[in-house]
C-alpha cells in the first residue's frame, strides 16, 4: 500500500513537471466554454428568436449545456491517460521509471491511479466551464439555470466521475498500444469519427440502438445523465424517427470501469512484461 | 546488505542471437570494476538484466543475493546510469530527480546535493532538452548518485565528455570506491577507463575471455623497436630476435630488451637510427584479446 502510495506522489509529479497537462487543462476549458456558452444561447431566447427547434424544458437546457465538459471534453482525460505511459516508452523514461520501482504492477497502479486523479481534475475544469459560463448564459436569455437543483449536483459529481474513468481508459490504451503516435491516432479515429458514425448508424434500428447503448462513449452519457449524442431527437426534430436506447447511470458506468479494467489488465500482461530495453 | 554483484551462468537469447552467452563474473566493493567489450558484446543487455530491466533466458543475477526486483529500496542499493538519452526532454534536471527521489522513496534534501556534486546546480532548472550529452551524463550520474547506494553500476558514463569531465569521473569513481562501495563501469574503450579501474571484466559476443586485475591484461613483454640506416645487416643480426616490422619499416623485437639488443648491434658495427621499448599499453592487450577471440 505504501509502495502504491509512493508510486501515484511520484507519478502525479511526473505529469507536473511538464507542461502537457496544462495544455490540455486550456483546450478543455476554452472548448468546453465555448459549446456550453453556444448551446445554452441557442436552446434559449436566441434559439426562439431564430424560430429553430422546440423548446426544451429548464431541465434537459441545463442538463445538455452542463454535460458538454464531459461529452466534448472526455477526450482530454483519455488522451493524457494515454500520455502517461506512452511518453515513457517514447521519450525511454521507462528505464529510470523502473529502477525506482522495479515492480510493473506498482507502476501500472500509480499510473492508473494517477491517471484517475487527473480525469478528475480535467472533470471540474470542465464543469468550470459548462456549468460556469453555461449557467450565466442560461441566466443572461433568461432561463432558469437550476444551480439549486440536486439534480444539477448529482449530474456534475457524475461527470467527474465519469472523466476519472475516462483517465483509467487512457493509462490502459496507452499502456497496451505502448507507441504515442499509434495511440492518439487511434483515440482520434475511434472518438471522432468511428463511434460516432457506430452510434448514428446504431439508431437507425432497434437492435442496434440496443447494441449501440454499450459503446463506450453512449456509456459516458448515461453515467453522466446527458450528451450531445442522445438528445440529438430532441434537437433535431429530423431526427425524431431514431431509435435510442440508454444505459441507467450506473451500468454506464460499470461499462466504462470494465472497460479501463479490461485494457489494463491486458496491458499488464503483454505490453507492460516486455524487456526494457 | 553486502554489496557483491554476482552473475551466474547468465544467458539471453533474441530470437536466434545468443547476446549474452553463459556470463559469469562477481563485482566486489571497495573496487572499481571494468565491464569491457566491443560494441555490440552484450554489456548494455547484461548491465540490464543485473538491473531487472531485462529478463534473463536462464542464469541469475544478484546484488548482494537479491535480485534487483527484490530490493525493498532499490535506489538506497543500488545507483544506476544507463543511457544519456533517458530523460524527458520537457522536464527540468531538477524536476527529474525530484521525480526519481518521490519513486524511489529517498529524502528530496539529497536532490540538491547530487546536483552539486556532479556540478550541474546552475543547469538544474532548465529543461534537459537543452542539455549537451556531457551534461545529460552528469544528469545519469546525479541520479544514480540520488540514493546514496553502495552499489553503482553505470553504463559508458564517459561517453560524450570532454578531456575535463573524462578526468573528473575517473576521480569521481576512485573515490566512490574507496569509500567502500561497488562500482561496475562498462565502457568499450579500454583507455577511457584504464585509469580508474582495479579489475576487468571482458566480454566479447556475450562470452567472457578475460576476469582479472587490469594489470593482469598487459602483454607480458613489451617489445623493442629498432631502426639502421642498414636495415638489412641488423635484420640480419637480430634475425632470432625479429617478429615483425612497424609501419615505418623499423624492425619489432621480442624476447630481448632494448639494452641487449643495443649490444647485439653495436658488436655487429651497426649504428642504430631508432632504438625503443614499445608502449604498447593495456589497449592493445585488450584489442589482441577481442582479435584472439573473433579467430
Amino acid at each position: 500500500m505504501n509502495a502504491i502510495a509512493r508510486s501515484v506522489g511520484a507519478e502525479l509529479l511526473r505529469v507536473l513537471s511538464t507542461r502537457i497537462w496544462w495544455i490540455l487543462a486550456l483546450v478543455l476549458l476554452g472548448y468546453t466554454a465555448f459549446v456550453a456558452a453556444f448551446l445554452a444561447l441557442f436552446l434559449g431566447d436566441l434559439g426562439a428568436l431564430l424560430g429553430g427547434g422546440t423548446r426544451l424544458p429548464p431541465r434537459s437546457i441545463a442538463d445538455l449545456v452542463y454535460s458538454t465538459a464531459t461529452s466534448v471534453g472526455y477526450l482530454v482525460p483519455v488522451l493524457l491517460g494515454a500520455l502517461i505511459v506512452t511518453s515513457e516508452h517514447r521519450n525511454r523514461t521507462l528505464t529510470p521509471t523502473l529502477l525506482a520501482e522495479p515492480r510493473r504492477g506498482v507502476v501500472v497502479a500509480g499510473k492508473a491511479i494517477a491517471g484517475a486523479a487527473f480525469g478528475a481534475l480535467y472533470g471540474i475544469v470542465g464543469l468550470l466551464a459548462s456549468v460556469g459560463l453555461g449557467a450565466a448564459v442560461i441566466a443572461w436569455g433568461g432561463g432558469d439555470p437550476l444551480l439549486g437543483s440536486g439534480d444539477t449536483w448529482a449530474l456534475i459529481l457524475r461527470a467527474v466521475l465519469a472523466m476519472a474513468l475516462w483517465g483509467l481508459v487512457g493509462v490502459g490504451l496507452g499502456g497496451l498500444v505502448a507507441n504515442q503516435v499509434v495511440a492518439i491516432v487511434l483515440l482520434l479515429v475511434f472518438t471522432q469519427f468511428v463511434e460516432p458514425i457506430l452510434r448514428l448508424v446504431g439508431g437507425i434500428w432497434e437492435w442496434s440502438a440496443e447494441v449501440g447503448k454499450f459503446l463506450p462513449g453512449a456509456a459516458s452519457d448515461a453515467l453522466v445523465g446527458a450528451g450531445l449524442f442522445g438528445s440529438l431527437g430532441a434537437l433535431d426534430p429530423s431526427a425524431a424517427g431514431m431509435h435510442s436506447a440508454a444505459l441507467s447511470w450506473w451500468e454506464g458506468g460499470l461499462v466504462l470501469a470494465a472497460l479501463a479494467a479490461v485494457l489494463l489488465v491486458l496491458s499488464r500482461v503483454t505490453t507492460w512484461r516486455r524487456d526494457v530495453a | 546488505m553486502t554489496r557483491t554483484i554476482e552473475v551466474s551462468r547468465l544467458s539471453k537469447r533474441y530470437r536466434d542471437v545468443l547476446a549474452v552467452d553463459d556470463l559469469s563474473f562477481t563485482v566486489e566493493p571497495g573496487r572499481v570494476t571494468g565491464f569491457l567489450g566491443p560494441n555490440g558484446a552484450g554489456k548494455t543487455t547484461t548491465l540490464r538484466i543485473v538491473l531487472g530491466l531485462v529478463g534473463a533466458s536462464s542464469g541469475a543475477a544478484t546484488i548482494g543475493g537479491r535480485r534487483y526486483r527484490d530490493l525493498a529500496h532499490p535506489l538506497r542499493d543500488v545507483g544506476a546510469s544507463l543511457e544519456a538519452t533517458s530523460f524527458h526532454p520537457g522536464r527540468t534536471g531538477r524536476d527529474h530527480l525530484r521525480v526519481q527521489a518521490a519513486a524511489g522513496g529517498v529524502p528530496r534534501e539529497r536532490v540538491p546535493l547530487v546536483l552539486e556534486q556532479v556540478g550541474l546546480t546552475a543547469a538544474a532548472d532548465r529543461r534537459v532538452g537543452g542539455y549537451s550529452l556531457g551534461m545529460r551524463q552528469r544528469l545519469g550520474l546525479a541520479a544514480a548518485l540520488l540514493g546514496d547506494p553502495g552499489v553503482l553500476v553505470l553504463d559508458e558514463p564517459i561517453n560524450g565528455l570532454d578531456p575535463e569531465g573524462i578526468r573528473w569521473v575517473r576521480s569521481l569513481l576512485r573515490a566512490l570506491a574507496a569509500q567502500g562501495r561497488t562500482v561496475l563501469v562498462s565502457s568499450h574503450v579500454l583507455s577511457e577507463v584504464e585509469q580508474a579501474v582495479d579489475d576487468l571484466v571482458v566480454i566479447d559476443r556475450g562470452r567472457s575471455v578475460y576476469q582479472g586485475p587490469v594489470t593482469g591484461l598487459a602483454p607480458e613483454r613489451p617489445r623493442v623497436v629498432v631502426d639502421a640506416e642498414r636495415r638489412a645487416d641488423l635484420a640480419a643480426a637480430l634475425a632470432a630476435h625479429v617478429v615483425g616490422e612497424t609501419a615505418e619499416g623499423a624492425l619489432l623485437l621480442d624476447g630481448v630488451d632494448a639494452a641487449e639488443a643495443g649490444r647485439i648491434a653495436f658488436s655487429a658495427g651497426i649504428a642504430l637510427t631508432h632504438l625503443a621499448t614499445e608502449a604498447q599499453g593495456l589497449e592493445g592487450g585488450f584489442l589482441e584479446l577481442i582479435r584472439g577471440a573473433e579467430s
